[in-house]
């Protein structure tokens, strides 16, 4: 490593270093069955690619279809969009996290 | 940025700053029993975990066993505390070890006084080396097979089980299909040069895929024969499996996989004639299969791939 960062914990082992993938964390919002949501990445520009994590949260129907949210990504404004997708039975809350390099 | 600090990584992408969060090592969720199990075909467990945390967590998952296939499935959250249910396949125990970050806020108080430290305008630390901050080795969008089962898609027409009286066992055995799903799953690649035993996985199980037979039996004994009562003989047999998404890390591979979590199974079987000898064998209640021959929810899902070896 000729330049760039390195951290060392205290024993002197390298934890953190240019090499690796930063863990930002650009936020996070729940979508609520049936409804549509959004929300807006702070400090976009800062960003060239985001990662989405998308989970359908507490306890699932058994008897039916169950969908998440589908869920896309402005990379110009930063705005997270997700839509609803199914009836108002099959739409389920979806819980999404955004992290971004 | 007016101010602060931004450093970047050795591809350009954004690594510490003043401005964005980075998530740091909390703790390791509290592990509290099994919630459910499933013991047919691949098998699966449903495990649970607590973790308390006022800022949202990123779970990650280290496999008890690197053969078999994990997943978040969801989550429950109230207030500050949290509740993670991680499928995992197989028919014996082995809860995996979860590992919880989330984005630090206030100035901390550490005792340590060295380090780096970085806070953005409200005086909240973004990024401070002394709280484990992650260190993400590569991110996969991964999406399993459209088809679960090592033995392929099953068909809806009616397959012939047979009269086996009341035998539920024979007809179950009839009925049969390849429902494991150990072998069936789409291989990513990623940064594995440097793999070891303790690397880990967030991923969250969002498909869901559930597959049926359908079988039926008609014959008549005494149809025709005059010396001989009529007697109908009239199966019906109906087997599903559910299967959740979910992934195993290889030390070259990334997994996008299955796991069996229920099945159904539903019967009727009947004798009838006007003569004192019927029988009906049923199950109780109806098959319900919530929906079959399809999958849902088969996105993309950004799988983040980290070494707990740090923050062990």
């Amino acid at each position: 490593m000729a330049y760039g960062i390195k951290l060392k914990n205290s024993s002197g082992n390298t934890f953190y270093d240019s090499s690796v993938i930063g863990g930002n964390f650009l936020g996070s919002f729940t979508a609520s069955a049936g409804s549509n949501a959004s929300f807006t990445i702070p400090h976009i520009d800062l960003i060239h690619t985001t990662y989405i994590q998308k989970f359908m949260i507490n306890d699932l129907p058994t008897n039916q279809e169950a969908h998440s949210h589908t869920v896309s990504v402005n990379g110009t404004t930063g705005v997270v969009t997700a839509t609803a997708v199914g009836n108002s039975s099959q739409s389920q809350t979806t819980h999404v996290i955004i992290l971004g390099k | 940025m007016g101010w602060g600090i931004h450093t970047k990584n050795d591809s350009g992408d954004l690594l510490i700053s003043s401005d964005i969060k980075a998530f740091h090592y909390i703790g390791t969720p509290t592990y509290t029993g099994v919630q459910q199990r499933y013991n047919n075909y691949s098998g699966s467990r449903i495990y649970r975990y607590t973790l308390t945390s006022a800022e949202t967590p990123l779970v990650f998952i280290k496999p008890a066993n690197v053969n078999k296939f994990y997943a978040v499935l969801t989550h429950f959250n109230t207030g500050s505390s949290w509740t993670y249910d991680v499928i995992g396949s197989g028919t014996a125990d082995e809860p995996p070890t979860l590992y919880a970050f989330a984005a630090l806020s206030g100035s901390g108080s550490s005792s340590e006084t060295h380090g780096v430290l970085v806070k953005d305008a409200s005086g909240d630390r973004t990024f401070d080396s002394r709280e484990k901050p992650l260190a993400i080795i590569d991110i996969v969008s991964a999406t399993p097979p459209d088809v679960p089962m090592d033995g392929g898609a099953t068909s809806t027409a009616n397959v012939d089980p047979g009269w086996h009286g009341c035998s539920t066992s024979s007809y179950r055995t009839a009925m049969e299909w390849d429902f494991t799903s150990d072998d069936t799953h789409t291989d990513y690649n990623y940064a594995s040069t440097n793999h070891n035993g303790n690397y880990m996985f967030a991923a969250p199980s969002i498909a869901q895929s559930a597959w049926r037979r359908n079988g039926y039996h008609y014959h008549c004994d005494g149809c025709g024969k005059w010396w001989h009562a009529d007697e109908h003989h009239t199966v019906y047999a109906n087997l599903g499996v559910f299967y959740r998404q979910a992934y195993k890390l290889t030390s070259s591979k990334l997994q996008a996989g299955w796991c069996s979590t229920k099945e159904f199974w539903y019967l009727y079987a009947d004798k009838s004639s006007w003569a004192p000898w019927n029988s009906e064998c049923n199950t109780s209640g109806s098959f319900g299969i919530p929906f079959s021959q399809k999958t849902v929810n088969k996105v993309s899902n950004s799988v983040i791939i980290a070494d707990a070896t740090n923050y062990v």
